[in-house]
């Protein structure tokens, strides 16, 4: 083991895709902490669980072009949006005025006390070597005009004034070369309700409004070169780093981003940048404008910029564009994908949503952990063989050849069969979207409460502390960033480092998404069913023809985030016919949004309702990607039981329990489930996820929630402990105990129930209720009743013709 | 704190006063007095050492759950702040654990200590200890050797 300090993962890596066919090519980018040289292999993933009570782990070497050495390359996150505006000789005036309207979130210190330090508003500044201008937050909370003369030169004259937190501001600052007058201005702009949750009665206002007037004889800005930055100033103007097509896809060609600093967490609105020292008259009418709608000619000539935050908003707020509305037309383009369309200093709660008031929704708020694509150099790159077995693969990665945990990582891909060939009749359906939305969480790490929740203490492994020094690669969507806001963005494009065989996640005494799904992948192959893999994205692209290919579909262990095609699509198989196993608890459970020109993304809004890591802000309820409700699927009329005849009830991140058989098992149509099955017979009290088949998250059937009128019952949970707690959003009123509330040992709604139903056209679903069935089915040899009723279910789908 | 140069109101209620006198409250009246005597103090440990992080329910039994105490005492310790707070990093797979201790923000480094332990339950038990000392330590009790 290396010392505390270096005692991390040194190598880790992305995959420009998830999910490939034969013919087709995956690029791989790596970074290597150390720049040490790595041996990379792709290997088949079939079991990731290295508990030593289990089979083990199990992969298996595949021969490709890949297999070599390669030398490493540190490659760093640029993390934090902003907004990017080419460099134009236009910008590096003599004179000059900046207003906006701004609302910091992190104005002196971030949630966790760390101090901030300076953040650019809008700038046109060269860190290294201090030219150019531009308004800033100090490093005491005050905002300030900047202005670097070059050769050491810096003039800053700030306000003297502390920024809240969470409040409106209108901020500017002028600078006139001729007489060397400057001002420079913080005032509050407080509403009933445009602070969200900050206050809206400021008293004294004097606490916090400066307005300053200056002067300075040291004449213009050095000019420079560097990009004018909203959010963010000019660390290095080269990044060698590009953005062009995907989310940038109104750009012609790919625009150089640079590396930045001085990044400012909170909403900004109404940026503009004027050429002459504006008088305060002047400046009001153009904090009055989104644009320059008002604006007279005169006026108009000395605008250089006029950023509009509202002007592409519309159905969405996907857009990464900026308009410009000056004469200039200078368009800027977000890098990291700070959020659209949230409510701007004239928030008034009349809209609830972008779509239907855009002028109140003329904010962005930026970030600055956001991270919408690593854009790391390609390391090597594979083209997938003809006749490649469809199934979970993985790129191994291992630092000088070293098998251990802080050298070796795995990037994991998914190898569909060729197109329109599939190679089986079952398919299994990766849940690619609950993987990223469970990015990087770094709870263990950052979070209060989650030894409340799991009822240990977290075990960090060397990808956690890795993680937790690159400030979470760009977090997930169940972390908040720095400034208390929920993540609600999440890109795959840079290491999932939670989304590894191998890795034991925070929430589960064991494992949690991709390698616990992988329990059930062994199993298939210990089974020998011949099995198509394919993943949510590929389904959100390709529609119910791709599970029609199949006569049984499976799912994971916890397909909980899925966007509304998604939803239709099973819908419509369901209807024509198909068979389904639905292998988990809390599926279908968030609205989930793929960026609209970007499948790399999605956005995910907790909402005020539902068992959610955050809670959204007032009046940012709606998405960004389809400007439409987000949240709980529940609230938008699609409860989970309408198609899977069950509804998540409980949880409890802690070790499970068994089920016991009700009497619809006995049933003729039922009865070929429970074969060899006996009627007393405890069904999973064993296995490698909390030891238990019934645990984590648990789902019930509920009638009044859509579960089918002839669904039957063929068992139930018992037994759960008092860590396992009734969802919120069933506890209207939140009592004492039993079905109020309570926990396991006193609520009877607290239990996972196997529940299967005939669909029409001889199609079938069958329920587990629970995330930890599948961590049973190794136990024993795979001799075991969770295993033979899996069997049973699979085999009796397979078979053509009616159901019994 | 909002600025350096900015002196926030010295009000109570910017200290979050209330929370810290309720806590306490209940600190003295539910859980403390079963832990003021070495024998109650004993049962406590080794009902904790005996389930350091609960088990699988079976058939037949009750789910394996903790005491109305140790259940009050240990939700307590479980939220100590971050920076400071104890966690478990895993050395060697399934053979050796080490305690770390947390640096209170995303980006810090978490301090490897030089302790050892077999198993994730050892590591969860000898922190409950650590947690239990601190806690005891603010109401004047020593923990027993």
């Amino acid at each position: 083991m290396s010392s505390s300090q270096d005692f991390m993962l040194r190598i880790t890596g992305y995959s420009d895709r998830f999910s490939v066919r034969p013919g087709e090519t995956i690029n791989f980018h790596v970074h290597s902490e150390n720049e040490e040289s790595y041996q990379a292999d792709i290997v088949r993933l079939i079991h990731g669980d290295t508990n030593p009570d289990g089979p083990g782990f199990k992969e298996e070497l595949i021969h490709t072009s890949v297999s070599e050495m390669y030398p490493g390359k540190n490659q760093p996150i640029h993390a934090g949006s902003y907004i990017l505006v080419p460099h134009s000789n236009l910008f590096n005036v003599s004179s000059f005025t900046i207003s906006a309207y701004i609302y910091p979130t992190t104005p002196f210190i971030d949630v966790e006390g760390v101090n901030v330090g300076s953040q650019a508003i809008l700038s046109k500044w060269d860190i290294k070597k201090e030219t150019g201008y531009g308004i800033f937050i100090n490093d005491e909370g005050e905002l300030c005009l900047r202005i670097g003369h070059g050769s050491g030169k810096v003039e800053e004259f700030s306000t003297g004034k502390p920024l809240f937190r969470k409040m409106w501001y209108k901020v500017g600052a002028s600078f006139d070369a001729n007489s060397g007058n400057i001002k420079v201005f913080q005032r509050p702009f407080v509403t009933n309700t445009n602070g969200g949750h900050g206050m809206s009665m400021l008293n004294p206002i004097e606490d916090t409004m400066g307005i300053i007037e200056k002067s300075s004889y040291l004449g213009a800005p050095a000019q420079n070169d560097c990009p004018i930055l909203i959010a963010a100033s000019t660390y290095e103007k080269s990044s060698g780093r590009t953005i062009f097509g995907g989310h940038h896809k109104d750009l012609t060609e790919p625009i150089e981003i640079p590396i930045h600093a001085e990044k400012f967490n909170g909403k900004i609105e109404r940026p503009k940048l004027s050429n002459r020292s504006l008088s305060d008259s002047e400046i009001e009418l153009l904090l009055s404008c989104e644009g320059i709608e008002n604006v007279p000619n005169e006026l108009r000539s000395s605008i250089i910029g006029a950023w509009d935050f509202t002007s592409n908003i519309g159905e969405n707020a996907a857009s990464q564009t900026i308009i410009d509305k000056s004469l200039s037309l200078s368009h800027g383009q977000c890098v990291n994908m700070p959020i659209r369309g949230v409510p701007g200093h004239n928030w008034s709660s009349k809209y609830m949503s972008f779509v239907h008031g855009p002028h109140e929704y003329g904010a962005i708020h930026f970030h600055d952990e956001s991270v919408d694509d690593a854009r790391w150099e390609s390391s090597f790159s594979l083209k997938i063989p003809n006749g490649l077995k469809s199934g979970v693969y993985g790129a191994r990665l291992r630092v000088n050849r070293i098998a251990s945990p802080e050298t070796e990582d795995y990037i994991p891909f998914f190898v569909r069969p060729p197109k329109d060939k599939p190679t089986a009749r079952i398919a299994l359906i990766m849940s690619t979207f609950a993987y990223m939305a469970y990015a990087n969480d770094n709870l263990s790490v950052n979070s209060v409460i989650a030894q409340l929740l799991t009822g240990r203490v977290p075990l960090l492994q060397p990808e956690d502390l890795l993680l937790n020094k690159e400030r979470g690669y760009g977090l997930g969507t169940y972390t908040t960033y720095r400034d208390g806001w929920g993540v609600n963005i999440s890109s795959r494009l840079r290491p999932i480092l939670n989304m590894r065989p191998k890795y034991i996640h925070i929430l589960s005494p064991s494992l949690w998404q991709l390698n616990a799904d992988l329990h059930l992948v062994d199993w298939l192959e210990e089974m020998d069913y011949e099995v198509d893999f394919h993943t949510e994205e590929d389904l959100q692209v390709e529609g119910v023809e791709l599970l029609k290919q199949y006569d049984v579909v499976l799912t994971g262990h916890h397909p909980e985030y899925i966007s509304e095609e998604m939803m239709d699509y099973y819908h419509d198989y369901q209807m024509q016919g198909g068979r389904w196993l639905y292998l988990a608890a809390n599926g279908f459970y968030w609205i989930t949004v793929p960026h609209p020109d970007n499948p790399n993304i999605i956005e995910v809004r907790k909402g005020d309702n539902g068992t959610r890591a955050w809670t959204i802000n007032p009046g940012e309820y709606c998405n960004a990607f389809d400007g439409k409700h987000g949240g709980l699927w529940r609230v938008r009329g699609r409860a989970m039981s309408k198609l899977l005849g069950v509804s998540f009830t409980s949880f409890g991140l802690t070790y499970s329990s068994y089920y016991r058989r009700a009497p619809d098992s006995e049933l003729q149509e039922c009865s070929w489930i429970m074969e060899g099955i006996g009627l007393d017979e405890p069904i999973g009290d064993f296995g490698l996820i909390g030891d238990g088949a019934a645990g984590l998250e648990l789902d019930r059937y509920d009638l009044e929630l859509g579960t089918p009128h002839r669904a039957y019952l063929l068992a139930h949970s018992e037994g759960h402990n008092d860590m396992f707690v009734t969802v919120s959003e069933e506890s209207t009123f939140n009592a004492r105990g039993y079905i109020a509330a309570g926990t396991g040992e006193t609520n009877p709604k607290i239990r996972a129930d196997i529940v299967y139903y005939k669909t029409p056209n001889d199609g079938a679903v069958f329920s587990v209720g629970s995330m930890a069935w599948c961590g049973s089915l190794s136990h024993n040899n795979y001799e075991n009743n969770v295993s033979k009723i899996m069997k049973n279910v699979i085999d009796g789908f397979l078979r053509s013709g009616p159901l019994p | 704190m909002v600025s350096k140069g900015y002196e926030p109101p010295k009000t109570a209620l910017q200290k979050d006063y209330s929370f810290t006198a309720v806590d306490d409250y209940d600190s003295r009246m539910y859980i403390l007095p079963d832990l003021l005597d070495q024998e109650s103090r004993e049962a406590i440990i080794s009902e904790h050492k005996a389930n350091p992080m609960y088990k699988g329910s079976r058939p037949g039994s009750p789910a394996p759950m903790y005491s109305e105490t140790l259940t009050k005492l240990i939700d307590k310790l479980r939220v100590v702040p971050q920076k400071g707070k104890h966690t478990i990093v895993e050395t060697i797979p399934w053979e050796e654990y080490t305690i770390g201790i947390l640096p209170g923000h995303r980006g810090g480094t978490v301090k490897l200590t030089e302790e050892k332990y077999n198993s994730r339950g050892e590591a969860e038990h000898n922190i409950f200890l650590k947690r239990l000392k601190a806690y005891l330590s603010q109401y004047g009790i020593e923990l027993d050797k």
